[in-house]
């Protein structure tokens, strides 16, 4: 009877006793910015750097709230931290209030340089020491312009080069034609882009590759019809491309020194407009093979490898660009007669909108930290003129400032470190 | 000192002896066989605990009209909304509302709205602050209804559609229905205590906060909490820690500043207390 019993009352327990816990998610946390106060006024001599660097700081608004005050209110108020420059040495030292951290920006020498070129180093160790990674305040632009003129004198669109705050603006380029689609490699050294010739005789789109240190291009690719849209495989001597020479739009992959060609798509629909993830181990690129344009990405190992679709909406999708981390792709898709930005995760979720109601806007690419992307705007003015500018944003479609109003018609831009 | 035992008493004794043991035998098997799973569980698979999550399927039929950056203030206005139309929390409505109902179709959103609302599209020709004028035009017209909203059923569930047509306003571009999923149920099908652990972050997210620096850092921690029958914490644990005690105390912080929580109902306090809940932060 009372094994009986016990075995009742195990019976009874036996919820109790196998009780699973639950677990909810609480999901993200909201992200506090980080406060910086700036002492810097007590110096005569570096208001100008002072501003450039404020200026800078306040591009990241979204994580960083920057003030400025004279010391005395300063230790009164709830600053993490204070960016204040050393009477004896002019060095920017910036102070933690927290104790943990205090950084003496000695390392820059500020008797040689402009102060705009050190507004923005200081800026970049600002933000390095804040969190610990680049910014972009040492980074470039190079996008297309109808602005160029060659040395023949004929006007057409070239390769141009701008600083991120749309200073120091230089023309690459000077082919007598139209160039179109650039990419530049990571360690900013070669530019290779397509040019549609002036030249009646050359009616073929050829890649070119250009070394940017010394001015020298060449042919890499004069397959028969389109050589467009390539991309630098990170880390490695190759690109991916578009090539038609078998009478269909197909991308391939490319090595630089051997010309070897690896085709990645053999598909009847067109694949074109490749990027490339970080890892080089994904392409996302355009194809018909729904009907309409649509994104896809397929590995890069085998031919028609692993092809996913990650797009189901839209008329017309265009230019997906991977996000620096390899998560996101953002692109332009045809809606209510224009261009517009959307993003949407690497594996097809999250769709969302980022412009809206300014003119038309495609192009995009990421900055080289991710934060910003960056994008040709086109606003028609009358039947006959229009104008197509570069704007800055953040990753959520914050728009932040115009590149610069100096660029010409400005267009394809592709952000580098 | 001897008994006899005769053969008849010897018989009655083995019949119940083997009575009694066919019982016991007979209690295993099906203590076995009905909680197999859970035994199997126990003794050969590490154990689990339990995610209590809501599913919908989002079909996307359409590019978003509205931008992530309205989308979030709409989002933000819904969250005042709420807050004001629900001045005693209810677990049972926080957890109802969060249900988004399937959407037919985009046309059968604009009849449920107002004129005022009806045309999404409107908003597009407005040049600047698109999405705050939606939420302006709302905010007036359901605005008044909130405050009152909460005397009767009436009223509240008035207020509720209110609500529910800014959801559905959020969702526009994509047709919701009810999905499937091992891990999930449907709200409707959820035991009241998990209506009651559901709530719970949506409680705590207004409390949990991080710095920028630790943004990139991808931790996770995880805390289990023993809620009494007043709704506040008695006692916490970290089953998972981070890595970095800046997270973990921000973690801990949130739960402590969003205290006490809804009072839990006689069916589920002694779980509450016993049993705990793990909260995940972030997943």
């Amino acid at each position: 009877m009372k094994i009986f019993t016990f075995y009742l009352i195990t019976f009874l327990l036996q919820d109790k006793l196998f009780a699973q816990t639950s677990i909810v998610a609480v999901g993200d946390a909201t992200i506090e910015k980080t406060k910086i106060a700036f002492s810097t006024s007590e110096n005569c001599n570096c208001v100008e750097v002072s501003n450039i660097v404020r200026t800078d700081l306040e591009m990241y608004k979204h994580k960083l709230e920057v003030f400025d005050n004279e010391l005395s209110e300063i230790q009164k108020m709830d600053y993490e931290y204070i960016l204040s420059r050393n009477k004896e040495t002019q060095a920017f030292e910036l102070l933690s209030r927290r104790g943990e951290q205090s950084s003496s920006l000695t390392e820059i020498d500020n008797s040689t340089k402009e102060a705009r070129v050190l507004g923005h180093e200081v800026a970049d160790l600002i933000y390095q020491n804040l969190f610990q990674k680049q910014s972009i305040f040492k980074s470039k632009i190079y996008f297309i312009s109808d602005m160029g003129i060659n040395n023949k004198g004929v006007k057409g669109k070239q390769l141009f080069a701008v600083d991120w705050d749309g200073t120091n603006i230089k023309q690459i380029t000077n082919h007598n034609g139209y160039v179109f689609s650039p990419t530049i490699s990571e360690d900013r050294q070669y530019a290779v882009y397509s040019v549609i010739s002036n030249d009646s005789e050359r009616k073929n789109v050829n890649l070119y590759m250009m070394d940017l240190k010394t001015g020298e291009y060449k042919v890499i690719s004069n397959f028969k019809g389109i050589n467009s849209g390539a991309v630098f495989v990170p880390g490695g001597d190759e690109i991916i491309l578009t090539l038609t020479h078998s009478g269909n739009a197909e991308l391939y992959k490319m090595n630089i020194k051997t010309k070897v060609l690896f085709p990645l798509t053999r598909h009847f629909a067109s694949d074109v407009d490749p990027s490339v993830s970080p890892n080089g181990e994904t392409v996302a690129f355009l194809s018909t093979r729904a009907g309409k344009p649509m994104i896809y990405t397929l590995s890069t190992d085998k031919t028609e490898f692993n092809v996913k679709r990650v797009s189901f909406v839209g008329e017309y999708n265009a230019s997906p660009r991977f996000s620096p981390n390899g998560e996101e792709i953002i692109f332009s898709s045809w809606l209510d007669n224009r261009f517009d930005l959307f993003r949407l995760s690497s594996k097809g979720m999250n769709l969302v909108r980022l412009t809206k109601d300014h003119g038309s806007n495609e192009g995009a690419s990421y900055s080289p930290d991710g934060e910003f992307v960056i994008f040709s705007s086109q606003r028609i003015l009358s039947e006959t003129q229009d104008v197509k500018n570069l704007y800055i944003m953040t990753r959520d479609g914050d728009i932040l400032k115009k590149v610069s109003s100096d660029l010409g018609k400005a267009e394809s831009p592709s952000w580098v470190k | 000192m001897f008994h006899v035992v005769d053969a008849t008493n010897l018989s009655i004794f083995k019949a119940k002896k083997y009575f009694v043991g066919s019982v016991f035998v007979h209690i295993i098997v099906i203590n076995l066989l009905f909680f197999q799973k859970k035994i199997n569980h126990f003794f050969w698979e590490e154990s689990q605990p339990k995610q209590v999550s809501e599913i919908i399927k989002v079909d996307v039929v359409g590019l978003p009209k509205l931008t992530l950056k309205e989308l979030e203030q709409l989002k933000r206005a819904i969250d005042n909304k709420e807050e004001e139309s629900s001045p005693d929390v209810n677990v049972q409505n926080v957890a109802q509302d969060e249900v988004t109902e399937s959407i037919k179709d985009v046309s059968e959103l604009e009849e449920e709205l107002p004129d005022s609302e009806k045309n999404v599209d409107s908003l597009e020709n407005d040049t600047e602050g698109a999405g705050l004028s939606l939420i302006e035009k709302l905010s007036k017209q359901s605005g008044a209804k909130f405050k009152k909203g909460a005397k009767s059923k009436r009223k509240a569930k008035k207020n509720s559609i209110g609500v529910k047509k800014l959801k559905k306003l959020l969702l526009e571009g994509n047709q919701i229905s009810k999905g499937s999923s091992i891990k999930g149920r449907y709200q409707g099908e959820l035991a009241q205590f998990d209506q009651y652990v559901l709530a719970l972050p949506n409680l705590i997210r207004p409390f949990w906060k991080l710095p920028t620096f630790l943004r990139d850092g991808a931790f996770q921690a995880r805390i289990i909490i023993y809620i009494n029958s007043e709704g506040r914490v008695i006692h916490y644990r970290f089953v998972s820690k981070s890595g970095n005690e800046e997270f973990d105390s921000r973690a801990v912080k949130s739960i402590n500043k969003s205290q006490p929580f809804p009072l839990p109902s006689e069916e589920i306090k002694d779980r509450l207390l016993s049993e705990g809940v793990i909260l995940g932060f972030p997943l």
